[in-house]
């Protein structure tokens, strides 16, 4: 049974697209600001890795301050709130249902951004929790919450009250992924942080919490943009809902078990049946990337070529981070990868490759419609995805490839640390660095470009509100804005 | 095949920003057979691998018996070993003599319910702990003891310090091997709640 | 899938299934687990920390040392050492059983063995191997012993005498195990590396005391101070390039001698149940006394 959407015309999605634009704007461009100096933290814990004495007198700006406050920052400020802007898009726009109630949505994303700023600024204070991903203080963690219910409960209405009831698989995703964070994230906030559990249970719900915000909520949230967006650049449908179907329920059951390699201080059955899911969640990918593969086989352009290299970019990232995943779960593989620059590595093409170019593909591609106005500068955008790409898999290569060599050095006991850290790791750390440097330009350029656009679109509404209107070129601007599509 | 996955051209061309649809082809059978065989392995993947999901087993030890079996002085003389926990582990209560507490612990020298013919009793007693009322030699106690399965982990030592109390002060009762104290254990260890004395005198003494 | 109900209880199942499998289980295996008396050490393990080295724990996690170092031993295998312990009354046999056992033994060597009992046999035998040379000694009024020693990169490095288990991490709040090892690892550095001063001058600057490391320095845990008329005791012994200026030294803070003391307080030097291995008298300074009593 095909299930094809009613064509719209461009010219019917004004109205929808036009209830969101404020919010959209805010969440874009804070999303966008906090993608940029996570990077400038890491960034920072990169050259510290080759010149200890680098802002070494500060407290806040420590190794071990900066690499949390980083990741938190990308993952809460950047990837959550981006993911946040994008589902709602694609509510929308599947849907074809207005958003209901844009104003608490400003609220909650204010609370959502009031939030990540107490958390970083407690992270580096040297308040972290030292729970991986949820290193932020405790105090920071219910106003987060407490914005998510706002987000989440706006986009839940917003799907409820759709016009279209046939559901695209990219709603299945993005249902589970609204439904997943805030159960995930409560329950690690209270058996970790409010009332922590005894010993090394805390390491397992630790990364069972990594895994889902990893695997089902950002990887969801990707998963969406990817199957909604390249179809629709390919102007094709999808090849098959049912394999769709099918990837997704097997990442929803054994998502949130895969990540954790075996031969950490756990019993043996936690490393064993991470091994197990980490496969299938493989398998689920494998299935995923046919799917698009067979959606764009033989197709011709597609309707924006800039976009479509972020959406590859991220496709190609996921397949291999989750690929990755499993074949370092196996016990020979994981004795000589653990704890070493691999884990990173995994993480950066995960997160950066593949949630990351997928949410600015999302940016790059619906800001435009929803704001009104179109981006200043094309060359600007290539810059960005060319630093940004370039950047991320230099960074992923080095960790991997270090991370092997790194790992192969711990496994050896007569080789001294010192040589291994040395020799082994420093020339990958300073290839990392110059990757990281790159996506920190790249950040810089598209904090650029979405200030832009949020100068251009609301130029007009602030000048007259400052009562500078009447300067020819910017009302007649914010003229030509209402009557375009 | 293809000709179907090809865009349904409708009357107008695709707009610019049409939003996507999706078809329901035919699943491909191979889908379903790689799903058993990946399932199929890791059925057994965990077999092997994940140590009967036993919380004491971890890393290169592949269950529970073989870490039993694999401690340190195993060979030794189960009395000497079960003196040396009986000291660490029941003495404050019980005493160096075996005696107790008047009206708080009851004696293990003599008693009744240590010198039955077969530990089962008193090792469901150590590893689940007791409550409520009981007479033992006659003389009624209402005491609470509480599990020890944990504390004496491996089947070695909760075999060692049972054939320590039933052989010490004048008690004569039979050795406590470890196949006896690990068939216990598998039955009862994860029982959870402590034994009443009405609930143990209704089981045999002899372990199955 | 075009109902929201159906979808929505298919998340809370799949949710349900992943809360059970990796939150109640573990927490219900582990979580409950409680201190436990370890023979060997003749009392519970693990013991609580002492109150400066707690804060120094708190020093630690603020300052996100696990972001660099792990407290993970691993262990990827283990084998058996056969001892004779007693030879018992019928040598002859004995020493024939002991060239059984050990192919690479002559009758001259095999006797000397049997003679300075107790001695290791052999060494480095598997478990099927050790279960046979047991089975070997059975009847034969000797008594054997198969003594299990842990195999691992880690432990060869000299990292640790046995991996790491959730016994040992009973009492820490949070968790700070660590998942890189840009650094060494730390789970046992209490016995590895005693000297406070050493830690002292490394915390300060690695390179005092390690050249070429590329951990970062902690000047801001230390206070560089005038000289007021006799040099503090607690002042570091810097030289060169790391020195003070004329008439300044450089004290540790409260927070460094807490780090210090946790740091120091870091050891495990005990078997337990799920990480055996032959705990031998010379490990186990401070329980000698406990020891001997047991000798009774």
């Amino acid at each position: 049974m095909d299930a094809n959407q009613s064509s719209k015309s461009p010219s019917d999605w004004s109205d929808i697209d036009r209830s969101y634009r404020f919010p959209t704007l805010f969440l874009a461009s804070k999303a966008v600001t906090w993608l940029l100096l996570g990077s400038i933290f890491s960034l920072i814990a990169s050259i510290k890795m080759h010149s200890p004495t680098f802002l070494a007198s500060c407290s806040w700006v420590t190794y071990g301050t900066m690499v949390p406050a980083a990741l938190n920052a990308v993952v809460y400020g950047f990837a959550l709130q981006a993911g946040f802007a994008a589902l709602l898009w694609m509510t929308m726009r599947m849907g074809q249902v207005k958003l209901v109630a844009p104003g608490y949505l400003y609220i909650g994303a204010t609370l959502w951004n009031i939030g990540v700023l107490v958390g970083i600024v407690g992270i580096m204070a040297g308040h972290s929790t030292g729970m991986a991903y949820l290193e932020m203080p405790g105090y920071a963690l219910p106003m987060l919450f407490a914005a998510y219910t706002l987000i989440g409960g706006i986009a839940l209405v917003t799907f409820h009250k759709r016009q279209v009831r046939d559901l695209y698989p990219s709603q299945w995703f993005i249902f589970a992924a609204l439904f997943w964070f805030p159960w995930i994230f409560s329950a690690a906030s209270c058996l970790l942080v409010g009332s922590p559990v005894r010993g090394v249970t805390q390491v397992v719900i630790d990364g069972w919490y990594a895994s889902g915000l990893n695997v089902v909520v950002l990887g969801f949230i990707g998963i969406a943009l990817l199957q909604y967006l390249i179809p629709k650049l390919a102007k094709r449908d999808l090849y098959n809902g049912y394999l769709s179907m099918f990837a997704f329920w097997v990442l929803l059951i054994f998502g949130s078990f895969a990540g954790i390699l075996p031969g950490q201080t756990l019993p043996s059955w936690v490393g064993a049946l991470s091994t197990v899911c980490s496969v299938f969640v493989a398998f689920a990918w494998i299935v995923l990337a046919y799917n698009i593969y067979r959606t764009i086989e033989g197709g011709g352009a597609k309707s924006d070529a800039l976009g479509i290299k972020f959406l590859y970019l991220s496709l190609a990232s996921g397949l291999a981070a989750a690929l990755l995943t499993a074949w370092a779960s196996r016990e020979t593989i994981a004795e000589v990868v653990q704890f070493t620059l691999f884990l990173p590595g995994l993480k950066w093409l995960q997160l950066y490759g593949f949630v990351g170019a997928g949410l600015l593909a999302a940016i790059y591609l619906f800001l435009p419609k929803v704001s009104g106005t179109q981006w200043s500068s094309p060359g600007r955008w290539t810059a960005t995805f060319w630093t940004y790409a370039v950047g991320v898999l230099l960074v992923a290569v080095a960790f991997l490839f270090g991370g092997w060599k790194h790992g192969k050095g711990l496994t050896n006991p007569d080789m001294p640390f010192m040589d291994i850290v040395r020799g082994g790791i420093a020339p990958f750390i300073r290839m990392s660095t110059v990757g990281e440097l790159l996506v920190t330009i790249a950040a810089l350029l598209l904090v650029w470009n979405v200030s832009c656009l949020f100068w251009r679109t609301y130029s007009g509404c602030l000048l007259n509100c400052c009562g500078l209107a009447g300067q020819g070129g910017d009302s007649g601007k914010s003229q030509s804005k209402k009557g375009s599509k | 095949m293809s000709a179907k996955s090809k865009k349904n051209t409708p009357k107008k061309k695709h707009a610019e920003d049409r939003e996507p649809g999706f078809h329901n082809a035919p699943v491909p059978v191979i889908l379903f057979v790689i799903a058993i065989l990946l399932a199929y392995w890791g059925m057994n993947y965990l077999n092997t691998n994940a140590g009967g999901f036993n919380r004491y087993v971890y890393g290169p030890y592949n269950s529970y018996e073989v870490v039993a079996d694999v401690q340190p002085g195993s060979g030794d003389d189960p009395i000497k070993r079960g003196a040396d926990i009986y000291r660490n582990v029941c003495l404050p209560c019980h005493q160096a003599s075996g005696m107790g507490a008047p009206g708080q612990f009851p004696p293990l020298a003599g008693s009744d319910w240590v010198n039955t013919d077969g530990p089962n009793r008193i090792l469901r007693i150590v590893l689940n702990g007791l409550n409520g009322p009981m007479e033992v030699n006659g003389q009624s106690w209402n005491a609470a003891m509480p599990p020890l399965g944990d504390v004496i982990a491996s089947d070695a030592d909760l075999a060692a310090v049972v054939s320590y109390i039933r052989n010490t002060w004048g008690n004569e009762a039979s050795i406590c091997t470890p196949e006896e104290a690990a068939a216990v254990r598998a039955e009862s260890g994860d029982r959870g709640r402590s034994w009443s004395a009405a609930e143990l005198l209704a089981l045999p003494v002899e372990v199955q | 899938m075009n109902q929201g109900p159906t979808l929505f209880l298919g998340v809370l199942c799949a949710m349900a299934v992943s809360w059970i499998g990796f939150v109640m289980l573990p927490q219900v295996q582990l979580g409950s687990q409680s201190t436990r008396v370890v023979k060997e050490l003749g009392r519970h393990y693990p013991s609580p920390r002492g109150g400066l080295a707690e804060r120094g724990k708190d020093v630690y996690r603020a300052a996100g040392c696990a972001s660099c170092h792990t407290q993970q031993i691993r262990q990827t295998g283990f084998e058996f050492d056969m001892v004779l312990n007693d030879a018992g009354d019928f040598t002859n046999s004995v020493i024939a059983l002991v060239q059984q056992a050990n192919r690479s033994l002559s009758e001259q060597e095999a006797t000397d063995l049997v003679a300075k009992a107790p001695i290791t046999i052999r060494e480095g035998v598997k478990k099927e191997m050790a279960d046979h040379i047991l089975k070997l000694f059975k009847d034969s009024g000797a008594k054997v012993a198969a003594n299990i020693r842990p195999l691992g990169p880690d432990i060869e490095r000299g990292w640790g005498p046995r991996q790491t288990v959730g016994l040992d991490y009973l009492y820490d709040q949070p968790l700070l195990l660590g998942n890189q090892r840009i650094g060494p690892d730390l789970a046992n550095v209490g016995s590895r590396l005693t000297d406070r001063e050493w830690h002292l001058l490394h915390l300060y600057h690695p390179h005092t005391v390690v050249a070429g490391s590329i951990m970062p320095a902690y000047p801001y845990l230390f206070e560089t101070q005038e000289i007021d008329g006799e040099p503090s005791p607690d002042a570091l012994p810097l030289e060169g390039e790391f020195a003070p200026a004329e008439g300044m030294e450089v004290v540790p803070k409260p927070e460094a001698n807490s780090l210090v003391d946790y740091l120091l307080s870091l050891r495990i030097d005990n078997p337990v149940f799920e990480a055996p291995y032959l705990f031998t008298q010379a490990e186990s300074s401070e329980d000698n006394n406990s020891e001997t009593e047991q000798a009774q």
